[in-house]
C-alpha cells in the first residue's frame, strides 16, 4: 500500500485530493496538514512514500519543508512532489534544487493525480516544458555553473530535456530517442539530482 | 689749433655727428646752462710725440686723439705728448686741463712741473683709461706766455694706451664738462652695472623657477654685462689684470651669444641649429680673442667685434624677416630693440675700433636698457598671458564641474528608473503570486467541485458539465496570460509547448490524442514576443474548436520550415471528414466568431491563414512569413 501525506491549505482542494485517494485502491494517504508547523511534526512518526506539497503556506513556505526532509535525512526520505496551481517554473525549480522529486499540476482528473503519485513513489519525476527549458538554461548553457556543482548534463539528458522543452511527452521522447518511457523518466530523475548540489554531497559522502 | 666753445672731434659720418648733437641737446637740457658761455675752453688737437724706446728719433707732430695702441710703432714703454698752451689760458682765474682720456700710467708736467701723476710705473700696468681727468693747474707755474703742457703716458700693449684731445681753459668751462664725461663714462657705468647685476640675478631666479631657458639666458647676458660694465673701472692692475683684460674683450661674444639665444627663444626660434650657429660663434671669437692676447694684433679685435656687429645684423634681419612673414608685433619689437642695438654697436666699432678715435666713449653699454625693456616687456606677456589661461582654466574647470554634475543627476535619474523598474517588475511578481495562489487556487477549486457534482446530482450532471468546461477554460486562459508575462525570450517550439502542457488535459478530457510533431529545422525558430502571443492564441482558438466542434479522434499539430517561412499546422479528423458537405462553421455561431478573430490575429502579425475542410479532415494552417522570422 502506497502512503501518501498531503499538505495542502486550500480546503476545497485538498477534500478532492483526499477523496480521490479515498476512492484508489492501493494509495493511502496517511495524513494531511493545512500548515507547515503540524507537517514538520507528524511527517517523521507517518513516515508515508510520497509527500504531496503545495508551495504557499500559511505560516511559511513549503520550500523550507522540501529541505528538510528531501536532503538532510538519507535512512529515510520520502519522494517530494510539489503541487502547485500552474507552471510557476522558477519556483518549482527552486523546489526542486532544494530536493523535491518531481512537479505536479493541479486542476488534473483524479486518474491523472493518482498516475503522479504512483510515478514518484516508483522513483520517476514529472517534467512541464518550461522546467526543461529552465534546467537547460542552467545547466546547459552555464558550464562554469555545473562545474560548481560538480554536475554536467549528458548528452542523453540534454536530448530529452531539449524534446521536452519542445512540447513532447514521455513517451513521444522515448519513441523519438529509441528508449523506453522508464528510461526517459530515469534520465530526467538524474536531471534533478543534477539540480541538487546539497543532496549530490550527501550521496557521495555516503558513498565514499 | 685754438678754438673758443666746444667744437665737434673727428671728421666723423654726418650718423655720428647728427646723434652727437641730439646727446648735446639732450645734456644741454638737463644742465639748463652750467657752463657760462663766455668761460673759455680750448681744445687741443695737436701734439709732438717722443717715445722713450726710441730717444734719438725726432719728435712725431701727431693730432689728437692718439690711439697710440694703433700708431706707436712699438706700443709698449712711455711716450710723452708735447703741447703747447694758449697764452689766453694763463689769463683765466682758474686754469685746467680736462683729459677726456687718457692711459694707462700717465703724468702732467706744466713748465716742467709735475702737476698730476696717475698710477705707477710697474707691470702689470693699472688701467686708467676709461675715466676722464680734470687737473687744476697752479697758477703760480703758469708764465704770461709759451707755457707747455707733457704728458706722459705709460702704455702696454693691449692695453689702449693713447691721449684724446686736451681742454685747457678756466675751471667754470672745463669742469662741466668733467661732471658730464665722468656721469656718462663712470656713474653710468656703475649705474649700468648695478641695473644688470639686478637684472641679471633676477632672471636666473625666475629660470630657475619657472623653468623656461629665455629668462635664464636673458639673466646670463646681464650679469655678463654687469661685469663688463664694471670692470671699466678696474683700476687695479695686479698679475692677473691681462687674464681680466682678455676676459674683458671674450666676455662681449660671450654676452652676444646669450642675449641672441634669449632673443630666439623669445621669437620662439631656439632650434638646436640656433644653438650651434652661437657655439660656433663664441668658439671663433674666442680664437679670435686668444690671438689677440698672445700675438698682441689688435685687428683681431677689430675682427672679433666686426663679427659680432655681423652677428647683431644678422639677428636683426631675422627677427624682422619673421616679422614681416608673420605679421608678428612681438618680432617686430624685437628686430627693433636688436637693430637699434646694433647700430650703436656699428657706431662703437666704426668710431673707435675703425676710426680709432682715442677720445670717443663706447654707447654700447647702455643698449643693455634696451634689452631690459623688451625683457619687462615679456614678463608683462607672460603674466597676463599667464592671468588669461588661469581664468580660462577656471571657467573649464567650472564647465567640467557642472557637466559632471549633471552627468550625475542623469545618471541618478537612471537609477531611479531602474528602481521604479524593479519596483514595477516587483508588483509584476506579487500579482504573479496572488494569481497562483487566489484566482487560480479558486478556479481549481470549482473544477474539482464540479467534478465531484458531476458524479452525484444527474439531474444537473449536463448543467455542471458545462460548468467545468467553461472553468477549465478559464484556468487555461488564465495561464496563457500568465505565460505571456514571462520576460524570458523563447523560441516558438517551446511556447507551442506550453500550450500544450495547458491545453493537453482539455483535449485528453474530451478524448482527443494529440499528435505533436515539430521539425527539427523549425525547432529553434523565434517569433517577437508579440508574434508568438498571436500564434498561440490562434492555435488555441483551433484546439478549442477542435475539441468544441470537431468531434474528432486524434488532433496532429505540425511546425515546420518552409521556403516562403514556418508553416504550422492544425488537422484533425472531425466532422468534415464524415460529413464532407457540411460546412462546419454554420450551425456554430460562438465558432463563427472564434474564426474571425484568427483571420484578424494572422493580418496583424503579417501571417497567412487558411481555415477550410482538408482530405483527412479539417485544417487550420498558419503561414508566416521569413521576415519575421529567424
Amino acid at each position: 500500500m502506497l502512503t501518501v501525506y498531503l499538505v495542502e491549505d486550500d480546503p476545497l482542494l485538498a477534500r478532492h485530493v483526499l477523496g480521490a485517494f479515498q476512492r484508489a485502491s492501493d494509495v493511502r494517504c496517511v495524513g494531511h496538514a493545512a500548515r507547515l508547523s503540524q507537517a514538520r511534526d507528524e511527517l517523521p512518526l507517518f513516515r508515508p512514500d510520497v509527500l504531496l506539497t503545495d508551495l504557499g503556506l500559511p505560516d511559511g513556505d513549503a520550500i523550507d519543508l522540501i529541505r528538510e526532509f528531501g536532503c538532510t535525512d538519507v535512512a529515510w526520505r520520502p519522494n517530494i512532489l510539489v503541487f502547485s496551481v500552474f507552471g510557476d517554473e522558477v519556483r518549482v525549480l527552486e523546489a526542486i534544487e532544494s530536493g523535491a522529486d518531481g512537479y505536479f499540476l493541479k486542476g488534473c482528473s483524479d486518474p491523472e493525480l493518482l498516475d503522479a503519485v504512483r510515478g514518484a513513489a516508483r522513483g520517476e519525476s514529472p517534467i512541464s516544458p518550461g522546467i526543461a527549458r529552465q534546467v537547460l538554461r542552467r545547466l546547459g548553457a552555464a558550464p562554469a555553473h555545473a562545474a560548481a556543482g560538480g554536475a554536467r548534463l549528458s548528452p542523453a539528458e540534454q536530448a530529452v530535456l531539449r524534446l521536452v522543452a519542445q512540447g513532447y511527452v514521455t513517451e513521444e521522447v522515448g519513441e523519438r530517442l529509441m528508449m523506453t518511457a522508464h528510461t526517459v523518466a530515469t534520465h530526467v530523475r538524474a536531471v534533478y539530482g543534477k539540480l541538487q548540489p546539497a543532496r549530490t554531497e550527501v550521496l557521495a559522502g555516503s558513498v565514499s | 689749433m685754438i678754438a673758443a666753445g666746444h667744437r665737434t672731434a673727428a671728421p666723423a659720418s654726418w650718423l655720428q655727428r647728427w646723434l652727437r648733437r641730439l646727446l648735446l641737446l639732450a645734456w644741454a637740457a638737463a644742465c639748463l646752462g652750467v657752463a657760462p658761455a663766455h668761460a673759455l675752453s680750448i681744445e687741443l688737437r695737436e701734439a709732438w710725440l717722443r717715445e722713450a724706446a726710441r730717444p734719438d728719433a725726432p719728435e712725431a707732430r701727431v693730432s689728437l686723439p692718439d690711439p697710440w695702441e694703433h700708431t706707436a710703432p712699438s706700443r709698449a714703454g712711455s711716450a710723452s705728448y708735447r703741447l703747447q698752451v694758449p697764452d689766453a689760458v694763463a689769463a683765466t682765474a682758474r686754469p685746467a686741463v680736462f683729459l677726456r682720456r687718457v692711459g694707462n700710467v700717465f703724468r702732467v708736467h706744466l713748465n716742467g712741473h709735475l702737476v698730476r701723476e696717475v698710477g705707477r710705473e710697474q707691470h702689470p700696468l693699472p688701467n686708467y683709461n676709461q675715466e676722464p681727468v680734470y687737473v687744476a693747474l697752479p697758477p703760480s707755474l703758469l708764465r704770461p706766455a709759451g707755457n707747455e703742457l707733457v704728458i706722459e703716458v705709460t702704455g702696454e700693449p693691449r692695453r689702449e694706451a693713447g691721449l684724446s684731445s686736451v681742454w685747457v681753459g678756466d675751471a667754470d668751462a672745463l669742469e662741466p664738462m668733467y661732471r658730464r664725461a665722468h656721469d656718462v663714462q663712470v656713474r653710468g657705468a656703475w649705474m649700468i652695472a648695478a641695473a644688470s647685476a639686478t637684472m641679471g640675478v633676477l632672471g636666473l631666479l625666475v629660470a630657475w623657477r619657472t623653468r623656461q631657458s629665455v629668462y635664464g639666458w636673458f639673466g646670463l647676458a646681464n650679469l655678463i654685462w654687469a661685469w663688463r660694465a664694471g670692470a671699466l673701472q678696474v683700476n687695479d692692475g695686479r698679475w692677473w689684470a691681462w687674464l681680466l683684460q682678455w676676459a674683458f674683450e671674450f666676455s662681449y661674444s660671450l654676452f652676444i651669444a646669450a642675449i641672441g639665444l634669449f632673443l630666439l627663444e623669445m621669437a620662439r626660434r631656439a632650434t638646436s641649429g640656433a644653438r650651434r650657429f652661437f657655439a660656433g660663434y663664441v668658439w671663433v671669437s674666442l680664437a679670435l680673442s686668444l690671438t689677440h692676447a698672445a700675438f698682441n694684433v689688435p685687428v683681431m679685435r677689430t675682427v672679433s667685434l666686426g663679427l659680432t656687429l655681423a652677428v647683431a645684423v644678422g639677428m636683426t634681419l631675422f627677427l624682422a624677416s619673421i616679422a614681416w612673414r608673420q605679421r608678428d608685433r612681438g618680432a617686430a619689437l624685437l628686430a627693433a630693440s636688436v637693430g637699434l642695438c646694433a647700430a650703436v654697436g656699428a657706431r662703437d666699432w666704426i668710431v673707435l675700433r675703425l676710426m680709432h678715435d682715442y677720445g670717443a666713449y663706447t654707447w654700447a653699454r647702455y643698449v643693455i636698457v634696451v634689452l631690459m625693456v623688451v625683457m619687462a616687456w615679456r614678463l608683462v606677456e607672460d603674466y597676463g598671458r599667464t592671468l588669461r589661461e588661469l581664468r580660462d582654466a577656471n571657467r573649464h574647470l567650472r564647465e567640467a564641474v557642472e557637466a559632471k554634475q549633471r552627468e550625475l543627476e542623469q545618471a541618478f535619474e537612471a537609477q531611479r528608473a531602474i528602481e521604479r523598474r524593479q519596483a514595477a517588475t516587483a508588483e509584476r511578481d506579487r500579482i504573479l503570486r496572488e494569481m497562483h495562489d487566489g484566482l487560480g487556487g479558486r478556479l481549481v477549486g470549482a473544477i474539482a467541485l464540479a467534478r465531484q457534482l458531476q458524479q452525484h446530482e444527474a439531474p444537473a450532471r449536463a448543467l455542471v458539465g458545462e460548468l467545468r468546461q467553461a472553468l477549465d477554460d478559464c484556468l487555461v486562459e488564465l495561464r496563457l496570460s500568465l505565460d505571456s508575462m514571462d520576460t524570458e525570450p523563447r523560441c516558438l517550439s517551446e511556447a507551442l509547448a506550453e500550450l500544450r502542457f495547458r491545453v493537453e488535459p482539455s483535449l485528453r478530457a474530451a478524448g482527443i490524442r494529440l499528435v505533436w510533431n515539430l521539425r527539427d529545422d523549425a525547432a529553434d525558430a523565434m517569433l517577437p514576443p508579440t508574434d508568438t502571443q498571436q500564434v498561440l492564441r490562434i492555435m488555441r482558438e483551433a484546439l478549442t474548436n477542435v475539441i468544441k466542434h470537431a468531434q474528432a479522434s486524434v488532433v496532429w499539430l505540425e511546425l515546420a520550415r518552409r521556403e516562403h517561412g514556418l508553416e504550422l499546422t492544425v488537422l484533425d479528423n472531425g466532422l468534415v471528414q464524415r460529413a464532407a458537405e457540411r460546412p462546419r462553421t454554420a450551425p456554430l455561431p460562438g465558432g463563427k466568431r472564434g474564426l474571425a478573430n484568427m483571420r484578424h490575429r494572422a493580418e496583424a502579425i503579417g501571417a497567412h491563414i487558411e481555415i477550410g475542410p482538408h482530405p483527412e479532415g479539417w485544417v487550420v494552417r498558419l503561414t508566416l512569413p521569413a521576415g519575421r522570422c529567424r
